[in-house]
């Protein structure tokens, strides 16, 4: 029935590229924003290099803690050095980390988390524990563990993110698994005979694969948050990178004197955050056929 | 259901144990004990007699895992073991702060009940109307912002505006209940607003998701109002993924508190667990840790029990 009205269904041209992309600015503005500023933020950690105006690391004691200025527009630092410039090398720390983390949370919790809830039994019980313990360890304290036990590079930092939050997406993605291995087609799959292999491939996977990238989308803004944290408490990425954490903890010592030295590099994460999330929201709203056209 | 329930509460002993195992190792693995962090720059001149002694008396001559079972033994008996530097017992060093954090955890999650629920239900219902778009911007905006930089901006612009300062000496709420509540106020509502961030997003969604359900849809054509539907069909079956988030919200709010301990110097868990770490005071960090553990792994267990009586189709086999 479906396939005999294709045949018959007049040719009717399908909005192209330019006009699809006006559309969804137009219904989702706050999603298109988002996407935007984390284009934009990706550029700007590519081309730091370019891009800032001095070096993150030039020291000039002559110079330091000026108000914002022409010269440097959101002035400088206790040891004289340009906050804006600071600010774009930042990005590159928070994308490495948060990008890097993200996928590796992604890759080792959707395998976890779909193969348990499909199969379930004794595997989804023993692997549901050990995340159980990872759960129930606190994550800050996880990540400050590792990196004072090994070190504050960036691959410590981005697998020892990338296993916390790994535990968290195994658990979504299970749920969800066991919500879609429950429904009608999959039972009627099962019935024709289809192998575990292609049910999981054919059926769960793809049922499941918006929940996968809504839960990562969501995670890169948190890791973002997270690495700030850990970079305020000190653990972060090693200097002399800047870092948006780093910032903020160097500047509590002038905080009530000089507060712009705290504005900036907090607002920079509050709006990595604040576009990451808005288009994982809009990707979620495209990506999950049960909202979708509507 | 009845034989699954056992099971899990059978595996608490287990999971908290597999935790306490991990961060005894972790801890210890740390460059430098105690005796290095209390000496500092002098540990140089520690004669190699008197670190013996401290070392023997510390137990930190033993195995690690040596050292973990006497801890593990210990605590079947219910003793929790002294503080290094203190030497105080941890039991009663813990009950001395543990009021302050778990009124900051409870006044955070009212708080973030009370902003996430109303707003994302209103935002789902009005979708991509102007109230949807307020709401998400603020669930989103307050998601974004840092809870510490918020804690910092709260007590810079505090000072600047209001001449406002956190009060330098902590009033337990029985003692004191005016000045407790004005000191936990704000890193409360921060710490709330984070958690309400996301509870509100994940409300909005799947409730959104539920209102294109077919039952959803049945409900409408039965001519029933909005408020009914909404309420009565839509809100049950939207909350279940909301519950499931609810743990995961719990570990949040610990690591929250860690930080806004910090910052608003309220002497709770989170900052005696960073100042254990660092002076490598072993056993609290373990206690502590235990703690938060039970906390998480309780909440874990009633969100899996809630979400079975929530959606019938969930069978625990």
């Amino acid at each position: 029935m479906a396939d005999g009205t294709v045949l018959i269904r007049p040719a009717v041209r399908r909005p192209g590229g330019w006009a699809r992309l006006l559309r969804l600015a137009r219904t989702k503005p706050l999603g298109v924003f988002g996407g935007v500023v984390v284009l934009a933020l990706l550029a700007v950690g590519l081309l730091a290099d370019q891009l800032a105006p001095y070096s993150y690391d030039d020291f000039d004691p002559a110079r330091r803690l000026l108000p914002p200025s022409a010269a440097f527009p959101f002035g400088t630092d206790e040891q004289g050095r340009d906050v804006l410039s600071r600010v774009i090398y930042g990005a590159r720390v928070s994308m490495i980390v948060a990008v890097g983390s993200a996928v590796v949370a992604t890759l080792i919790g959707s395998a976890i988390g779909t193969v348990s809830g499909y199969f379930g039994g004794a595997f989804d019980l023993v692997t549901q524990r050990v995340v159980d313990v990872w759960l129930a360890f606190p994550g800050l304290i996880f990540v400050i563990f590792l990196v004072g036990i090994l070190s504050n590079s960036f691959p410590v930092l981005i697998l020892t993110i990338g296993l916390l939050y790994s535990a968290g997406s195994s658990r979504v993605v299970r749920g969800a698994v066991l919500t879609t291995r429950e429904g009608l087609y999959v039972e009627a799959a099962r019935a024709l005979g289809a192998r575990h292999g292609r049910i999981l491939l054919r059926h769960i996977i793809p049922n499941v694969m918006a929940v996968i990238i809504v839960n990562a989308s969501a995670q890169l803004g948190s890791i973002i948050l997270l690495e700030s944290s850990l970079s305020f408490l000190g653990f972060g990425p090693p200097p002399p990178f800047p870092s948006w954490g780093r910032m903020l903890s160097e500047a509590r010592s002038q905080m009530v004197y000089h507060p712009n030295l705290m504005l900036f590099p907090g607002l920079a994460v509050t709006l990595a955050v604040f576009s990451f999330n808005m288009l994982g929201d809009a990707i979620r709203d495209i990506l999950d056929p049960r909202l979708r056209g509507r | 259901m009845g034989r699954y329930l056992l099971a899990r509460v059978a595996l608490v002993v287990p999971t908290l144990l597999g935790v306490t195992l991990v961060v005894s190792v972790a801890v210890r693995l740390l460059p430098g004990d105690i005796i290095d962090q209390v000496a500092g720059p002098d540990v140089a001149y520690v004669n190699p007699e008197t670190r013996a002694a401290l070392e023997r008396r510390f137990a930190l001559d033993r195995s690690i895992i040596e050292q973990y079972a006497n801890w593990v033994v210990d605590l079947a008996r219910g003793d929790l073991g002294r503080s290094l530097i203190s030497g105080r017992p941890i039991a009663s060093e813990l009950m001395g702060r543990l009021p302050a954090t778990a009124q900051l955890g409870v006044m955070g999650l009212a708080f973030a009940l009370a902003i996430a629920l109303p707003v994302g239900i209103l935002s789902a219902v009005y979708r991509d109307g102007p109230v949807d778009f307020l709401g998400r911007s603020l669930a989103i905006l307050l998601l974004a912002a840092p809870s510490f930089w918020l804690g910092l901006m709260a007590i810079t612009y505090g000072f600047i505006l209001f001449g406002w300062t956190p009060p330098l000496r902590y009033h337990e709420l029985w003692e004191n209940p005016v000045a407790n509540l004005g000191t936990l106020w704000v890193p409360a509502l921060i710490l709330g607003a984070h958690v309400s961030g996301r509870l509100m997003r994940l409300t909005r969604t799947t409730v959104l998701e539920v209102l294109g359900e077919d039952y959803v849809r049945t409900a409408r054509a039965k001519g029933l109002r909005d408020r009914a539907v909404i309420l009565g069909h839509a809100l049950p079956n939207a909350l279940i993924p909301v519950v499931t988030e609810f743990g995961l919200q719990v570990r949040l709010l610990i690591g929250g508190t860690v930080v806004l301990e910090r910052i608003f110097s309220i002497p709770g868990m989170g900052n005696y667990l960073l100042t254990s770490i660092q002076q490598r005071d072993y056993p609290v960090v373990q206690a502590i840790v235990l703690l938060t553990g039970v906390v998480v792994v309780l909440s874990n267990l009633l969100v899996d029990l809630v979400y079975s009586v929530l959606d019938p189709r969930i069978r625990y086999g």
